[in-house]
C-alpha cells in the first residue's frame, strides 16, 4: 500500500510531537542538580530559622595570594532558639601574622562582648526584651528574594546542569560543580573580578606592615568550584566554595588570588549556649546608647553670632553630666549670655535633668523645664570622642517623627571641657 | 525530489541578490566592533580582563544568537514566503517542474544556509578580533571550542526559524508575521525566566545550548535530551509548515 502524501506528513508530525513532548517531560522530571541544591538550601534555611532548636555553625573565610594567607576568619556561632541566645567566637588571622579574637554573647536581656585588644568584658543590658529571632532570618523569605532568585536563575541559564549530583550510600547527597574561565559568564566574571579587586584594596588598608600584591590589570575569574553535602535529614550540613582570580600586578607578574568559604552545620540538637562567667573578670557596663562613666564631665558650646562681618561670641552653654549609672544619666544645663545680647537672645535656660537611655528606641527623649516653667523635650547623643549632641526644644509629631526647634545660634555640638 | 537542486540554487541566488544581505553583514561587523571596544574599554578602564582571545567569540555568540541572528533569519524567512506571495513571484517558482515539497525544502534549506553562513562570518570576524586584541594562550583547543559552539548554535536558531516559516504560511501579511515572531520570541524568553519549569518546552531557552557542549564535565544526557527536544520540535514545525504550504492556493 502506498502511503498518501498527507498520510506521511501526519505521521511525521505525530512522530515529531511524540519525541518533543516525551523528552521535554522527561527533561522536566529529571530537573537539574542546581534545582535540587536550591530546594535543599531553602529547606535548610527554613529549618534553621524555625524548626531546629539549637545548632552550631562553623565558618571559615580565607583570602589567599598564590599560597600565602592574606586574611583568614574562623567563626563559630552557636544558636539556641529555646533560650533565644547566641554565642559567637571568632579568630582573625592577617597576612602580617597578627591574630585577633572576638567574643560575643547575646540573650534576651543582655549582650556581652570582648575583643583581644583588652581584657575587659563589655556588657549592655536591654531595657526591653530583645527577640533573638530578629537576628536569625531566612534569606529566601526576605522582601525581593523571589525576584533576585529569578534573575540569578536567568543569568545561570544552562550552567544549571554543571551541578553534579551524587547519591551517597546510606542516605544523603553530594552536590559538586566547577566552572573554568571559558564557562564563567562575562557578567559574573566582571562583577566578581571587580568585587575582589576592591576587596583587596580595602584589605591593604586594614593590614599594615604587610605588602599585599595588587591586581592592576587583566583581572579575570580563572575557576569557580563548589561542593555541598546534604545529610539524611535533607539539611545542607557542609558547604565549600572557592573562587580563583588571576591578574597581573603593577610589575606584570601573574598572581592568583583565592577566595574561599567553608560552612559546616554541626551539633544539631546538642548545642548549648551558656553565658560567660563574669565573676572574676573586669566588666564594663555600657548603656545601649554607648554612654559609660567615662562620659561624666562638663561639656561646653559657644554661642557665636555673625555681626558686621565678624564672628562674636555672645555667650556659652554648659552641660554637666554629673552621673552615669548604666542607662541612667543625670546632670544639669545652663546658658550664660552677655547682658547686651540678652534682649535679642531671650531667656536663658537653666535646668537639671534625669534621663533613662534606651538602646532600641531612636525616639529617646528626656523632659526638662524651660525658663518659663514649661516642660519641653530634649535628646542627648554621643558624637565623636569628647563630644555630645544635645538637641533642646524637640517637638514630637507622632510615634515615629519629631522636629527640631533649635535655640538661637545653636548647633547642638558640645565639647568636653578638660581640666588643665 | 525532482529538481530540488535547481530550486535550491534558485533560492540561494535570490537570497544573495537581496539588500538585506549587506545590512546583515554590516550589522554583524558593527556588533563585533562594538563588543571589542567595550571589552577593551573595561580592560583599560577597570583593569579587568572580561574575555580572553578565544572567549571573546563566545561572548559575541551569546549576544548575537539572541538578537541579530534570529532577527535577520526571520526577515529572510518572511521574504521567502510572504514576500513572494505578495509580489506574486511565488507562481513563477511553483510553475517550474519541481514538486511543492521540493520548493518548500529548497526555501528552508536556503534559510538554513543563511543562518550557517551568518554564524560562520561572525565566528571568523570575532575570532580574528579576539586573537588580535586579547591575545591569550588558549591555543587550538580554544579555537576548537569556538568552532563547536558556533556550529551547535545553528540548531536552536534554525528550529526557531522553522516556527517563523510556519507563521509565514499561516498568516498572510509579512509585517504581521514579523511582529508575531518577535512577540513570540520575547514571550518565550520571559516565560523561560518567570517559569523555569517551562524552559524544557521552549526553544529560546536552548539558545545557549553551546554552554553544555563546552562544559568541563560533559553532561551527555542533557545534550541528548535537548537535542531530541529540538529535533522533535523541528520535525513538527517543518511538517506543519509544509502541510500549510502544500494546501495554499496561489
Amino acid at each position: 500500500m502506498k502511503l498518501s502524501k498527507k498520510g506521511i506528513s501526519i505521521a511525521a508530525f505525530a512522530l515529531g510531537a511524540c519525541v518533543f513532548v516525551s523528552t521535554a517531560l522527561a527533561d522536566l522530571a529529571v530537573g537539574t542538580g542546581y534545582d535540587r541544591l536550591k530546594a535543599a538550601s531553602k529547606h535548610t534555611a527554613a529549618q534553621l530559622v524555625s524548626e531546629l532548636g539549637n545548632y552550631t555553625i562553623e565558618a571559615r573565610y580565607t583570602i589567599k595570594s598564590n599560597t600565602s594567607v592574606l586574611h583568614e576568619l574562623n567563626s563559630v556561632i552557636k544558636f539556641d532558639a529555646a533560650n533565644q541566645a547566641t554565642e559567637e567566637t571568632n579568630t582573625t588571622l592577617l597576612g602580617n601574622g597578627e591574630v585577633s579574637t572576638g567574643y560575643n554573647y547575646r540573650d534576651k536581656e543582655r549582650m556581652i562582648w570582648k575583643s583581644s585588644y583588652d581584657e575587659k568584658y563589655y556588657v549592655t543590658e536591654y531595657n526591653q526584651e530583645w527577640n533573638s529571632h530578629d537576628r536569625v532570618f531566612n534569606p529566601f523569605e526576605q522582601e525581593g528574594a523571589a525576584e533576585v532568585e529569578r534573575i540569578i536563575d536567568a543569568v545561570i541559564g544552562n550552567l544549571k546542569d554543571q551541578v553534579q549530583v551524587d547519591e551517597v550510600a546510606g542516605g544523603g547527597v553530594t552536590y559538586s560543580g566547577s566552572l573554568s574561565e571559558v564557562q564563567v559568564p562575562a557578567l559574573i566574571n566582571a562583577v566578581a573580578s571587580f568585587g575582589v579587586k576592591q576587596m583587596l584594596v580595602d584589605q591593604g588598608r586594614i593590614v599594615r606592615d604587610y605588602d599585599i600584591p595588587k591586581l592592576a590589570s587583566d583581572v579575570f575569574v580563572k575557576r569557580v568550584t563548589g561542593m555541598a553535602v546534604e545529610d539524611e535529614a535533607g539539611l545542607i550540613s557542609h558547604f565549600t566554595g572557592e573562587l580563583i582570580l588571576s591578574g597581573k600586578d603593577e610589575a606584570g607578574n601573574l598572581n592568583d588570588f583565592t577566595v574561599s568559604a567553608i560552612f559546616s552545620l554541626v551539633d544539631v540538637g546538642t548545642t548549648s549556649v551558656t553565658a560567660p562567667d563574669l565573676t572574676n573578670v573586669t566588666v564594663e557596663s555600657i548603656g545601649g546608647s554607648g554612654f559609660s562613666s567615662m562620659h561624666e564631665g562638663t561639656y561646653r558650646n559657644d554661642i557665636v553670632k555673625e555681626e558686621n562681618g565678624a564672628l562674636v561670641k555672645i555667650g556659652e552653654r554648659t552641660l554637666i553630666i554629673s552621673s552615669i549609672d548604666g542607662n541612667d544619666i543625670s546632670g544639669s544645663y545652663f546658658e550664660k549670655v552677655q547682658p547686651e545680647y540678652l534682649d535679642e537672645y531671650g531667656e536663658e535656660y537653666n535646668f537639671t535633668f534625669e534621663h533613662t537611655l534606651t538602646s532600641s528606641n531612636s525616639m529617646n527623649f528626656f523632659t526638662y523645664t524651660n525658663s518659663k516653667g514649661e516642660e519641653e523635650q530634649a535628646q542627648l547623643q554621643l558624637s565623636s570622642p569628647g563630644g555630645v549632641y544635645l538637641q533642646l526644644n524637640i517637638q514630637i509629631m507622632n510615634d515615629h517623627s519629631y522636629q527640631f526647634n533649635d535655640r538661637p545660634y545653636d548647633n547642638g555640638d558640645f565639647r568636653r571641657v578638660f581640666e588643665e | 525530489m525532482v529538481g530540488f537542486k535547481a530550486a535550491f540554487q534558485n533560492e540561494l541566488f535570490k537570497l544573495v541578490k537581496r539588500k538585506k544581505m549587506n545590512a546583515a553583514a554590516i550589522l554583524a561587523i558593527l556588533a563585533v566592533v562594538i563588543g571589542q571596544v567595550a571589552v577593551s574599554a573595561v580592560k583599560h578602564g577597570f583593569g579587568l580582563r572580561l574575555v580572553g582571545g578565544t572567549e571573546f567569540p563566545l561572548v559575541v555568540l551569546s549576544a548575537f544568537s539572541y538578537t541579530l541572528l534570529p532577527l535577520f533569519a526571520a526577515f529572510v524567512a518572511i521574504d521567502m514566503f510572504n514576500g513572494e506571495y505578495s509580489s506574486n513571484t511565488m507562481k513563477l517558482t511553483l510553475t517550474r517542474p519541481v514538486s511543492r515539497f521540493g520548493v518548500f525544502s529548497a526555501k528552508v534549506s536556503a534559510i538554513a544556509s543563511f543562518i550557517a553562513v551568518n554564524l560562520a562570518f561572525v565566528m571568523v570576524l570575532s575570532l580574528t578580533a579576539g586573537l588580535i586584541f586579547n591575545p591569550t594562550s588558549s591555543g587550538w583547543l580554544g579555537v576548537a571550542r569556538v568552532f563547536l559552539s558556533y556550529a551547535v548554535t545553528f540548531v536552536p536558531v534554525f528550529v526557531f526559524i522553522l516556527l517563523v516559516v510556519l507563521l509565514a504560511n499561516l498568516v498572510r501579511g509579512g509585517l504581521s508575521v514579523f511582529f508575531l515572531s518577535v512577540l513570540l520570541f520575547v514571550a518565550f524568553t520571559f516565560l523561560g525566566i518567570l517559569v523555569p519549569a517551562s524552559s524544557s518546552f521552549l526553544v529560546t531557552s536552548m539558545f545557549d545550548w553551546h554552554t553544555l557542549w563546552i562544559a568541563e564535565k560533559l553532561s551527555g544526557f542533557k545534550i541528548v535530551r535537548q537535542g531530541l527536544i529540538m529535533g522533535g520540535l523541528g520535525v513538527m514545525l517543518f511538517t506543519a509548515g509544509y502541510m500549510l504550504f502544500d494546501r495554499k492556493d496561489i
